[in-house]
């Protein structure tokens, strides 16, 4: 885009934010990329280096190589820990599709006061504190609580069921974090769906659940696998709400990892851990893009 | 395409009760706050001030929640302004600059926390300064810059960039037309973006916990140690605070929000 003094023709407003200076001639410290640098500087030694230093700690503590490696795959607990984190993570990530695909399709179609309370419970729910939302499920769901309470109103049999303390706990807990954030990618990508296809397949015959699946999900599949990316990442790697409805005996991998501070021997151990956990997010992040460009 | 009136009401039935899941539990805090019971019920037998003004009485608690709002104001200072420039990269830089910077300030929304937390921990161990609160502030300042990058980055797409040329060839310098006339348009939503920052530093209990658990802790880790070690009456008391806190910061931010749309609406 070259600068011109002739009248700027009328350009999308897509367009019109590209337009600013370039600088593709100009001197480099008039180069707008230089005000990266300040949040730079923050990021790379706060995060990137200690990441780095934790991958390379991983190879070289005592007695280094594979060794950390080696005994964290033949850990029987490891590999549970491992197994059941992937578990909850896709049951969360199902669930939460479930939950938010329609809620998203509903909200937008909801006469307006219905609406504004269904994106405001949205809202609301991002800014409450995470550590405060998974204690309020121990005391709903926990022992003697109302969720206890109803169920043996109903004539059902408590004494066995753990409702928290549980990977039930768990999904509880972590559906409620994971819905808003799918809600937010959909209804996103719904925003700029176009809704005179659905009404042209609907004049060419078919019918509300055909139109679903062959008209409306093939045009939010960005959304969904936007919203899918994230819940299943953050779950699959989350420590708090794990830890406060979860059971120590049933752990997940970043309790596994977060249980490793503190214990000074084995920086090595942990560090493999937690590098186990880096790189199958990154690969579990890798999948899901292939899958949305497809 | 309408729908017909019985699904409608099927879904809006379904929608509320979702909004009421995601909701209604963490409101519950409030009334056990009141509650004359030391153990964990809901709803609670009778209601009481006791627990409320032990809370401001134990100086444990009440450090914990100073604690936590000085290192979220400092690390809203400090994310803000990096996250501001930031986004004025990404608006007016060259792509491949993007390509390059944008992975590393979006890293804390992809990895785990427990991740960037166990290796900042390391760094800690390794140079010798555990316990250290200004660690904390600055991991706190990078967890929020990736928010404060989206929010300032949404308000600088609807700007029209013509206005700064203009200014320009009046004869402003880029700083001077960065602050007179870029920032009044875009300051709700840069305000908007440092209530996001707090709100990210003040929920942060992983980092804060690894970093300076035992030494220093902030009102996310005092709780969390509360809830996981031992059932203390006070934690619905300092989960009100915190509630209330971040309501407030929430209403703040939807009205900075909207102050946004209405300024860069041309």
């Amino acid at each position: 885009m070259t600068a011109t003094m002739t009248p700027a023709p009328p350009t999308t407003s897509q367009e019109n934010h590209r337009v600013p200076w370039r600088h593709r001639q100009g001197a480099w410290w008039a180069s707008p990329a230089l005000l990266y640098v300040p949040a730079l500087a923050l990021m790379v030694p706060v995060f990137v280096i200690p990441t780095l230093v934790m991958l390379s700690l991983s190879f070289t503590s005592e007695p280094g190589g594979l060794h950390w490696y080696v005994q964290a795959f033949q850990s029987d607990l490891v590999r549970a820990v491992l197994i059941r984190s992937f578990a909850i993570a896709f049951t969360v990530t199902a669930i939460s599709l479930l939950i938010g695909l329609p809620y998203a399709a509903i909200a937008r179609r909801a006469p307006r006061p219905i609406a504004n309370v269904l994106y405001g419970a949205i809202a609301a729910s991002l800014f409450f504190s995470v550590i405060v939302r998974a204690y309020a499920w121990l005391s709903i769901l926990g022992h003697g609580g109302p969720v206890q309470l109803a169920l043996q109103w109903l004539g059902i049999d408590t004494d066995g069921l753990r409702l928290v303390n549980s990977p039930f706990g768990v999904v509880v807990g972590m559906v409620q974090y994971g819905v808003p954030f799918m809600v937010l990618a959909i209804a996103d990508v719904m925003r700029r769906t176009d809704d005179n296809l659905e009404r042209a397949a609907a004049t060419l015959g078919s019918g509300p659940v055909h139109r679903w699946i062959h008209v409306k999900l093939p045009m939010l599949k960005p959304g969904i696998v936007a919203g899918v990316t994230i819940v299943f990442v953050t779950t699959l790697g989350y420590y708090i709400i794990p830890a406060i409805l979860g059971s120590p005996r049933e752990m997940m991998i970043g309790e596994l990892i977060g249980s490793q501070v503190g214990t000074t021997l084995n920086w090595g151990y942990g560090s493999a851990l937690a590098s186990i956990l880096l790189v199958l997010t990154g690969l579990a992040l890798w999948l899901l893009n292939l899958l949305g460009r497809k | 395409m309408k729908p017909r009136p019985v699904t409608m009401a099927i879904g809006i039935v379904f929608g509320l009760l979702v909004a009421a899941y995601l909701i209604v539990p963490t409101l519950t805090v409030i009334p056990m706050a009141f509650s004359t019971s030391r153990f964990l019920e809901f709803p609670p037998p009778g209601y009481s001030t006791e627990w409320l003004t032990r809370f401001f009485q134990d100086s444990s608690w009440t450090d914990a929640l100073v604690r936590s709002l000085v290192v979220a104001g400092s690390a809203a200072a400090i994310a803000t302004p990096l996250g501001t420039l930031a986004a004025y990269a990404i608006v007016t830089a060259a792509r491949r600059a993007n390509r390059l910077a944008e992975p590393i300030l979006m890293m804390p929304m992809m990895v785990p926390v427990v991740i960037s937390g166990f290796g900042l921990y390391l760094v800690t161990l390794l140079l010798r300064t555990p316990g250290n609160l200004g660690v904390v502030v600055l991991a706190h300042a990078g967890l929020a810059i990736p928010f404060v990058v989206i929010t300032v980055t949404a308000s600088l797409r609807s700007f029209d960039f013509r206005l700064v040329r203009a200014a320009r060839v009046h004869g402003a310098s880029a700083a001077g037309a960065f602050f007179r006339v870029v920032l009044p348009v875009i300051g709700p939503g840069v305000g908007a973006g440092a209530l996001m920052a707090l709100m990210v530093s003040l929920d942060e209990p992983v980092v804060s916990m690894f970093i300076a658990g035992d030494t220093a802790p902030t009102l996310p880790v005092r709780m969390f140690g509360s809830i996981t070690y031992e059932l203390n009456p006070l934690v619905p008391v300092a989960a009100s605070v915190l509630t209330v806190v971040t309501l407030t910061l929430l209403v703040g931010s939807l009205l900075l929000t909207r102050l946004t749309r209405r300024r860069t609406a041309v």
